[in-house]
């Protein structure tokens, strides 16, 4: 990679700290736990142990103060090796973010401590088997009960669901209000009244867990509702402003992982007396590959930038824009690894079809690509009526 | 204050050599095992840019280093004369120390012999090749160790020196935050004059062994044999020896 | 720092060999040293020594050694010498050094006696090379040559004794020129019982290497040998795991091994495997297919043993050895063996 972006040191020493434990403690285990479908606990012991966890929690709550950068350099990084594994740091931002965002001090003070020490893990709670685009329809409710709520309702397809402690759940307050009726809530785990279905056996990231939420009359404080009543939506949607530059480095990793293989399995291949690498089609392939995830850097780095920077409130279109765009360079190109690679592409002992079978969700959570189309148009005329 | 020293070398382009990132790790797991207060006291000899492997060595747990250095009179020392250098260092600056843990070797040169002579020098016994440090209380230390033929456990009076081999303690992997600190970390430096050495004993002159030439290595054979399974072993044999 | 001081050059004089005892066994790799070490003393025209150090050593080895050209030997016997430890024999060894002062201190390259000479070198401020691959004299100057594997040539000009240790030959057939009954010294030394280096350290226990210790440790090995699917009878893999142990080597495997269940999957060298960097390479029956190749460094001396000559193991191989896999085995630990 001869790209050089500019990264700070402090950010440079994110990078190789992330790289030492994705080679050494990530790469021996990573079929285990794709095979097994089991919670990479050891792994995310050892993320923590290296200060990974916390790196855009703010250095008052015990994290690095990296911001999104240091998250996405850390998730990108650790992507390159697997991207399963990954997702638990990166889901966790996700279901902390909200707390990050919009919390109180108190709340702040409750959770991010020990998720920056990796002792805690959070997941962020909106779909439902009803709900999944079309975010407005959820149904678990929350009816006040003097100064509790009481929750009822499921969620589906959550990560980090059942391994985490910290849950931060959407939830009706208002069933008339339509948007305005929806609030977040902060609900721990050993809540009574909380439960977890079964997990999901899904086609990749198999190191993720996935659960079904069940609440049945769960009774949580006020205090533990973030920012006001029937902000949710709004939290909601600039959460995952912030979180899909991390979905973006996680499919960037992805393909970033994948071209290598396929660039190393190209050069000792040999067929018709010459390595498969000295063929133009095999090249062309990989030229555009690289070409591709380059840019696709190139965009995420330039984003995440300017979110870190504060700059402007509008985010959601470039964000969008950004997960959108690395999620399908991630697809094409963990197919095209699978490709060069030919019929070993295709067997579990080499790391390609897992890569191409992980790539895929990225192009789904988090707003499917047709959501982030959405999003993207919508911002574009927004914009252009400004501008009038 | 129970002191355990750990010996290390710099390995140009790569850093620490990697039996003394399992010697580190036994020291620092060492210090993390004790209740009262243990330190763990890196030294290393070598040319200035030696410092960055001491940097390592202190994100990786040690609370002290020391960098011996000296161009005019350290260079070209052979393995007696660094580990007389060492000796000599860990004698004035450290004082007593507990337990003293080297690698079983170096990568580039691998002569085996820096930990028992430092031992030596230091009128220490020493217990080389430890996989595994059973048990330690203040007088006395468990080990195992591995030779050619199988485990040995050996029963040892404090101070000792050890040389560890790549045993259970996997090194650990530097947390981010002991990285950032150990770039602000205060080594110190001492040359020659500091540590009032014979400098007779040292250096490209006075060391013992002297390199005299570096024989190019022989062309890689293709020899085929073919024949009786005793003809083909025999001559196999004699040429394999002839040609190293 | 000037000429070696005469009287340094007259009073080291001879060649000594550190013989290494442990338990009761004398190391396998004496006779190898005493063959090396008796072609320098006459080369150099002095007297070759041989110190051992142990509990009940055994008569017939001294007369043994003297057969083939020992001139003195230097034994220290005493029931508390039962265990090797280095840090109680180097004390006893130092005196023997002290009487014979031998110009040349030969050890074996062992676990057990690379420390021992350590301590000697340090306690006599002298050289000493380790891991030599072969020595010579330089007649001119009396000097020896050390060579060592990493293609140095390494002298001890101005100190003395000249201590070397020296590795064993991976395939170790030595003929030692016998002549029965002749005539050595044998010098009887005595241990010194309130030395309190007996209490300071003390050897306890001693588990010996199990079979499956051969399929340890394989990428930091220094002689692998690997099979393959050439290998055709369960018979013929234990054949090859004896030729393993012999020559203190590790034991990998192709692929198509591995998938048998003869040997774990840690032992499997290859794209889906391990990658390992050996000295020496032993392909049993294996053809040499990419994936299995690409574990194996270029750097490395690679023999191949098998039927078909034409295949790519047999063509890349630095030593191509054709014929059948089970008679060349069968064959090498003969003919190993019987030196042993």
């Amino acid at each position: 990679m001869v790209m050089n972006y500019m990264l700070s040191e402090e950010e440079q020493l994110l990078i190789e700290t992330a790289k030492i434990v994705a080679n050494e403690k990530i790469k021996p285990v990573r079929q285990y736990y794709d095979k097994n479908e089991e919670f990479p606990w050891s792994i995310i012991n050892e993320l923590a142990k290296a200060d990974l966890c916390g790196v855009y929690i703010p250095e008052a709550y015990g994290g690095l103060g990296k911001g999104i950068m240091g998250l996405i350099l850390v998730v990108e990084e650790l992507c390159k090796i697997d991207a399963g594994i990954a997702l638990t740091l990166a889901a966790t931002a996700l279901g902390i973010l909200p707390i990050l965002l919009f919390g109180t001090s108190t709340q702040k003070k409750k959770y991010l401590p020990d998720i920056a020490a990796g002792k805690s893990i959070a997941a962020f709670c909106l779909t439902e088997a009803n709900a999944g685009s079309d975010v407005t329809a959820i149904n678990t409710t929350a009816i006040q009960d003097g100064d509790h709520y009481i929750i009822n309702g499921n969620k589906c397809f959550i990560t980090n669901g059942g391994e985490a402690q910290v849950y931060t759940v959407f939830v009706k307050t208002n069933t008339d209000k339509g948007l305005r009726g929806i609030s977040c809530f902060i609900i721990d785990k050993e809540t009574q009244g909380f439960a977890f279905g079964k997990k999901e056996h899904k086609m990749g990231i198999r190191a993720s867990s996935t659960r079904e939420l069940i609440f049945n009359n769960c009774k949580i404080h006020k205090d533990q509702m973030i920012g006001h009543i029937g902000a949710g939506l709004i939290i909601a949607q600039k959460t995952l402003n912030y979180s899909r530059p991390g979905v973006a480095a996680q499919a960037l990793g992805i393909a970033t992982g994948a071209l290598y293989e396929a660039i190393h399995y190209a050069k000792k291949r040999v067929q018709f007396g010459k390595s498969i690498i000295t063929f133009q089609a095999i090249q062309h392939m990989l030229a555009d590959m690289a070409t591709e995830v380059e840019a696709a850097r190139a965009f995420l780095y330039s984003c995440v930038r300017m979110i870190d920077a504060k700059i402007s409130k509008r985010i959601s279109k470039e964000s969008a824009m950004v997960k959108l765009f690395c999620s399908e360079v991630a697809m094409k190109v963990t197919l095209n690894a699978v490709q060069i690679l030919g019929g070993y592409g295709y067997l579990q002992d080499y790391n390609v079809e897992k890569m191409m079978r992980d790539a895929k969700i990225t192009t789904l959570y988090e707003g499917t690509s047709q959501i982030q189309r959405n999003e993207i148009a919508l911002g574009l005329i927004k914009e252009t009526v400004i501008n009038e | 204050m129970n002191k355990i020293v750990i010996c290390i070398k710099h390995i140009h382009n790569i850093g620490i050599n990697y039996f003394d990132l399992y010697a580190l790790e036994e020291g620092v797991q060492l210090k993390e095992q004790n209740q009262d207060n243990s330190k763990v006291i890196v030294f290393t000899m070598g040319p200035r840019g030696s410092e960055s492997t001491l940097r390592t060595a202190i994100s990786k747990g040690a609370d002290e280093a020391y960098l011996l250095t000296d161009d005019k009179f350290f260079k070209g020392s052979d393995t007696i004369a660094t580990s007389y250098i060492l000796a000599t260092a860990i004698k004035l600056l450290v004082g007593q120390y507990k337990i003293i843990i080297c690698g079983k070797k170096t990568y580039d040169s691998g002569t085996e012999q820096v930990g028992p002579a430092i031992a030596t020098m230091l009128n220490i016994p020493h217990v080389s090749y430890v996989r595994e440090i059973k048990s330690i209380n203040q007088r006395r230390l468990t080990v195992e160790r591995v030779v050619d033929d199988g485990y040995e456990t050996i029963r040892s009076s404090l101070p000792v020196l050890l040389t560890v081999t790549n045993g259970v303690h996997k090194p650990r992997i530097a947390s981010i935050k002991s990285k950032l600190l150990a770039r602000k970390a205060n080594i110190k430096i001492f040359n020659a004059y500091d540590l009032d050495i014979n400098t007779s004993k040292i250096g490209l002159y006075g060391s013992p062994t002297q390199v005299v030439s570096l024989y190019t290595k022989k062309k890689k054979l293709k020899k085929k044999f073919s024949g009786s399974a005793r003809y083909i072993v025999s001559s196999f044999i004699k040429q394999f020896n002839n040609s190293i | 720092m000037n000429n070696m001081s005469i009287s340094l050059s007259y009073t080291y004089k001879g060649v000594c060999i550190y013989a290494e005892y442990n338990r009761g066994c004398i190391s396998t790799t004496t006779y190898d040293l005493i063959h090396i070490g008796r072609s320098l003393a006459t080369k150099l025209n002095v007297t070759l020594s041989v110190i051992i150090i142990g509990s009940n050593i055994n008569k017939t080895i001294t007369q043994d050694y003297i057969n083939i050209g020992v001139d003195n030997l230097y034994i220290c016997d005493n029931t508390l010498l039962y265990e090797f430890q280095d840090n109680i024999y180097s004390d006893i060894l130092l005196r023997m050094i002290q009487i014979i002062c031998p110009e040349i201190l030969i050890f074996s390259a062992t676990s057990r006696s690379i420390p021992l000479a350590s301590i000697i070198a340090a306690k006599l401020y002298t050289g000493m090379t380790s891991n030599c691959i072969s020595l010579d004299i330089d007649i001119k100057t009396r000097n020896l040559q050390q060579f060592t594997e990493d293609m140095k040539t390494i002298l001890t000009p101005y100190h003395r004794p000249q201590i070397v240790t020296l590795r064993a030959k991976i395939f170790n057939k030595i003929r030692v020129k016998c002549k029965a009954n002749r005539i050595g010294k044998i010098v009887k030394l005595p241990i010194d019982v309130n030395n309190n280096i007996f209490n300071k350290i003390k050897a306890i226990n001693f588990t010996k290497y199990k079979v499956d210790n051969i399929f340890k440790d394989l990428s930091t090995a220094e002689v692998i040998v690997s099979v393959g699917r050439g290998v055709r009878t369960y018979k013929i893999f234990q054949l090859i795991k004896e030729f393993v142990m012999i020559i203190n080597g590790k034991l990998g495997a192709s692929k198509g091994i591995v998938d048998l269940g003869w040997v774990p999957y840690s032992c499997q060298i290859g794209e889906t495997g391990i990658s390992v960097n050996p000295r020496l390479y032993i392909a049993c029956g294996i053809s040499g297919h990419k994936q299995h190749t690409i574990g194996i460094n270029s750097s490395s001396t690679i023999v191949a043993i098998n039927i078909d000559p034409n295949c790519y193991m047999m063509q890349i191989a630095n030593f191509a050895l054709q014929g059948d896999l089970g008679e060349i085995i069968t064959e090498f630990i003969k003919q190993l063996k019987k030196h042993n």
